[in-house]
C-alpha cells in the first residue's frame, strides 16, 4: 500500500484509533510493560491479553483486538449507521410488529419531538405517559457500552427516580429538558427464568449474526447472555461490572457465568456471584424459536452483514434493544475463539479482515 | 501583527471569525455545489447580470427563471438560504433522504406505498433486498425477464443523474430506449457507484398521455407547522418530461413544470426554460401537443392526505421534499429530497408570500 492509502485509510478510522488507544489508557489492572508489549506485538489490548491468558500461548484462533478496531468496524459500510444510531435502527426495523421495545418521544435539548401514536410532545407528557407505564428508559441515540442509558421511575408515593436517584417532579422535568439527543422507550422486563437469576437488570442476550455472501445464507455462530450485577448498576453490560454466561446456540444451554476477578482473568462460576442462583445448565426458554428469527431476520437485512443484537426474552417472546455494528468479541471469545468457527473465519477472510 | 487578546474587541472577533471557519467548513460540500451549479449555467449572460444575482443570493439560473429581474426578490428563498441552510433543517436524519437505501428501509413499513427494491448492486457484488432472492447481475436479467421494466437508481445523489430504466425488447435489452446485447448491459451494470434494482412503476394515463417516455412525478414540499404539530403541503408542482430528457422529469434538461392547485389538483401551464434560460408558459406540452394546463390529477385529495398522513409520523424530517407518482389506483413515493431544488416552485410565484411558509423558515432561521 502507498503512503497516501495508509493516511487515508488511517484517517478514515481516527475515531477507532481513538478507541483503541482510550481502551488501552483504561484498562484499570495495570499491567507491567513487558507484559503489554507482548499483548500489543500480538495485537491485543493488554486488558484481554490477560483476559484470554495468552501469554506464552498461541492467539492465532483469536479474533485480535487490532483488527476488531480496525477491520470489523467497516464490514457494515456504509450502512453501519443504521445500527449506530439508535433512532435510525428503531425507524428501519418499526415494520417488524412486536420486535422492539416502543419508542415513544424524541428529547432533543428541550424539544419533545413524538414517534408514536401516544403523541408525546412535551416534557409533561412525558412525566404523564411515565405515570401510565411506571417505568421507562432514556436512550441516547449514539454511543455504546450501555452510555448513558437511564431507567426513569415513576414511585409508589408520586416522587420520581432518574436512574436510581429520587428526584422531584421539577428536577424530573429539569432533567428530561436538558438531553441532548434521547429516545424515550418502553420498559421491557425480562422473564421470569431471567429474573430468577437477577432482578434488578434488562438480562439481555448478545447474539451475533452473519450474513454470507457467497451461500446467501446468514448464520448465528456465538451468543452470551448477560446478566446484571449491584456494580452494573440497572443495566447488565460487562464492561460496567455485569457478569455473562455463554449460550450453547445449538441447545440454548447457558454455560458457566465468567465474571471479571480481582487481578484481570475471568472468574468461573455455576451460579449467579450475588445472588446465587444456578446459571450453568439453565436452559434459555423457546431458544430454537429465537435463533430461527435472529437468523431469518439477518437474512432480512444482508447490507449489514454483521449484527450483535441486543436482544431480552420477556414472558410473551422477545423485544431487541439494539443492534451492534461494532459489537464486542471479549465474552464471545471466552467461550471459544471467534477464528475457531471455520465458517466465521471464512467471513472474516472474505470481508478481507484478516489474511 | 500580534493579536492582543487581552483586549475584549479583538478577542470576540477572533472567536467570530473562528465560528465563521468552523461553519464553512460544516458546509463545504454546499458550497461545493453551489459553486459548481453557479458554473455549470453557461448560458450567455452578461457578468453584471451575474453580480446583480449573486449580490440578491441567487444563482444566475435562478435569477432568470424566476424573472426576479422583473418581481424583485422579495419573497423567494434564496440560493444562498437553500444551498446553506436549508440542507440542515433535518439535522442527522437527512441521511433518511439522502440514501435511497436507507429511505426505501424507513418508508417500506407503509404497505405498496414504495416501489419493490429488489437488490443492491455494489462493485462486487449483488445484494438481494427481497424474496426474490436475486443475488446476482444475471439473476437481474432473469427479474426482467419476469418484469418487463426495471430501474437501476444510484443510493445517493439526486437530480435524477445516472436514473437508467431496463425494458425487456425482443433482440436484447434497451437501457434507457437503446438496445443492447446482455453482455453489454451486464457490464454496464457492474459500476463504481452503488445502486438500487427498483421496480418500474407505471403512472397513470393522465401523465401518460402528456409525455409517455419518463415517470412525470409530482414534487410536493411538505414542511411542519408548529403551531399545529403537524405537516402542511406548502406547494406541489407537477413535473413533466421530454424527449430531451430521457427517462426523467428534470426541467434543466428540457422539461415543464406546473403548478398543482392544492385544493382542487388542477394544473397550471407548464413553465419550460428557454435556451437563454428565461420561463416560457405552455398550456400543452410542446412535444406531444398534449394538454397540461386544466388538466385534474386524478384522486389528487387522496394523494394528498395520504402523503400528510405519512409525513406526520416523521416530525424529525420536518422539511421534505417529495417525489409522488400517481398510478391508475393511487399513488408511490419514489423519494424524499432532503435539498429539494425550489426555484421549480418558485418560477410560480414566491414561497415566503404564504404566512405559515414564512414562520417556518423563520423559526429555523433560514430567513432572518
Amino acid at each position: 500500500m502507498r503512503p497516501p492509502a495508509i493516511l487515508r485509510g488511517a484517517w478514515r478510522k481516527r475515531r477507532y484509533w481513538k478507541w483503541l488507544i482510550h481502551d488501552e489508557r483504561s484498562n484499570p489492572f495495570h499491567p507491567g510493560w513487558g507484559e503489554r508489549l507482548r499483548a500489543w506485538r500480538k495485537g491485543f489490548l493488554s486488558r484481554n491479553y490477560r483476559w484470554f491468558g495468552l501469554d506464552g500461548r498461541d492467539a492465532s484462533d483469536y479474533l485480535s483486538d487490532r483488527v476488531r478496531y480496525l477491520g470489523t468496524s467497516s464490514i457494515n459500510e456504509p450502512y453501519a449507521n443504521v445500527l449506530d444510531d439508535k433512532l435510525l435502527f428503531h425507524e428501519v426495523f418499526r415494520r417488524h410488529d412486536g420486535l422492539l421495545p416502543d419508542a415513544y418521544a424524541l428529547l432533543r435539548k428541550g424539544q419533545v419531538i413524538p414517534l408514536s401514536a401516544e403523541g408525546v410532545a412535551s416534557v409533561d407528557a412525558v412525566l404523564d405517559l411515565l405515570a401510565v407505564e411506571r417505568r421507562l428508559i432514556l436512550k441516547p441515540t449514539t454511543g455504546g457500552g450501555g452510555a448513558g442509558v437511564t431507567v426513569l421511575e415513576r414511585c409508589a408515593d408520586g416522587r420520581f427516580s432518574v436512574g436510581g436517584e429520587p428526584r422531584s417532579r421539577d428536577e424530573t422535568r429539569e432533567f428530561l429538558a436538558t438531553r441532548r439527543e434521547q429516545i424515550v422507550e418502553q420498559y421491557v422486563e425480562c422473564a421470569a427464568y431471567a429474573r430468577a437469576i437477577y432482578p434488578g437488570a434488562s438480562n439481555t442476550i448478545r447474539v451475533l449474526t452473519v450474513w454470507e455472501e457467497e451461500t446467501e445464507q446468514a448464520f448465528l455462530p456465538y451468543a452470551i447472555h448477560r446478566f446484571g450485577t449491584r456494580r452494573s448498576n440497572g443495566v447488565d453490560n460487562f464492561a460496567r461490572g455485569g457478569v455473562a454466561a455463554w449460550i450453547d446456540v445449538e441447545t440454548g444451554t447457558m454455560g458457566p457465568v465468567v465474571s471479571m476477578g480481582p487481578d484481570g482473568r475471568p472468574a468461573y462460576s455455576r451460579v449467579h456471584p450475588e445472588t446465587g442462583a444456578a446459571v450453568e445448565g439453565v436452559i434459555v426458554p423457546h431458544w430454537a424459536r429465537l435463533a430461527e428469527r435472529m437468523v431469518a431476520l439477518a437474512a432480512d437485512y444482508p447490507f449489514i452483514p454483521y449484527v450483535g443484537w441486543d436482544l431480552v426474552i420477556t414472558d410473551a417472546g422477545m423485544r431487541i434493544f439494539e443492534g451492534n455494528s461494532f459489537t464486542g468479541a471479549e465474552v464471545f471469545q471466552l467461550q471459544r475463539p471467534l477464528l475457531a468457527h471455520p465458517r466465521l473465519r471464512r467471513f472474516y477472510q472474505r470481508r478481507g479482515v484478516i489474511p | 501583527m500580534v493579536l492582543d487578546f487581552g483586549q475584549p474587541k479583538l478577542y470576540f472577533y477572533a472567536m467570530r471569525m473562528a465560528t465563521r471557519a468552523r461553519d464553512l467548513y460544516r458546509k463545504r460540500q454546499y458550497v461545493k455545489w453551489l459553486i459548481h451549479d453557479e458554473r455549470s449555467n453557461r448560458r450567455p449572460i452578461p457578468r453584471a447580470e451575474r453580480l446583480r444575482a449573486w449580490k440578491l443570493g441567487f444563482l444566475s439560473q435562478t435569477y432568470r427563471m424566476c424573472q426576479i429581474e422583473r418581481y424583485g426578490p422579495k419573497d423567494y428563498v434564496t440560493d444562498r438560504m437553500r444551498y446553506l441552510r436549508t440542507p440542515f433543517l433535518n439535522g442527522a436524519y437527512a441521511l433518511v433522504l439522502d440514501d435511497k437505501l436507507i429511505f426505501n428501509e424507513v418508508f417500506r413499513r407503509h404497505s405498496a406505498l414504495l416501489p419493490e427494491a429488489y437488490a443492491l448492486l455494489r462493485r462486487k457484488s449483488v445484494v438481494p433486498l427481497n424474496e426474490d432472492r436475486v443475488g446476482s447481475l444475471e439473476d437481474v436479467l432473469g427479474l426482467l425477464e419476469k418484469k418487463g421494466r426495471l430501474v437501476i437508481k444510484p443510493t445517493t445523489g439526486g437530480g435524477g443523474g445516472h436514473i437508467a430504466v431496463l425494458e425487456r425488447r425482443d433482440g436484447g435489452v434497451a437501457w434507457n430506449g437503446e438496445v443492447s446485447p446482455p453482455a453489454r448491459i451486464l457490464e454496464r451494470m457492474k459500476g463504481h457507484r452503488e445502486r438500487l434494482v427498483m421496480e418500474f412503476v407505471q403512472q397513470a394515463q393522465y401523465a401518460h398521455e402528456i409525455n409517455s417516455g419518463s415517470a412525470n412525478t409530482i414534487r410536493v414540499l411538505c414542511l411542519w407547522d408548529d403551531e399545529a404539530d403537524a405537516p402542511f403541503v406548502a406547494r406541489a408542482v407537477h413535473r413533466f418530461g421530454s424527449p430531451a430528457t430521457g427517462p426523467v422529469d428534470n426541467i434543466t434538461q428540457g422539461g415543464l413544470d406546473a403548478l398543482v392547485d392544492l385544493d382542487t389538483g388542477r394544473l397550471g401551464p407548464g413553465a419550460r426554460m428557454t435556451p437563454d434560460g428565461r420561463p416560457e408558459f405552455h398550456e400543452h406540452h410542446p412535444d406531444s401537443g398534449a394538454r397540461i394546463e386544466g388538466v385534474v390529477v386524478p384522486h389528487w385529495k387522496e394523494t394528498l392526505s395520504g402523503l400528510l398522513e405519512v409525513a406526520a409520523q416523521y416530525p424529525y424530517l420536518p422539511y421534505v421534499g417529495w417525489d409522488v407518482l400517481v398510478t391508475e389506483d393511487g399513488f408511490r413515493l419514489l423519494e424524499g429530497n432532503n435539498m429539494s431544488g425550489l426555484w421549480m416552485f418558485q418560477v410560480h410565484g414566491p414561497l415566503l408570500a404564504d404566512p405559515r411558509v414564512r414562520r417556518f423558515f423563520e423559526k429555523r432561521k433560514v430567513v432572518r
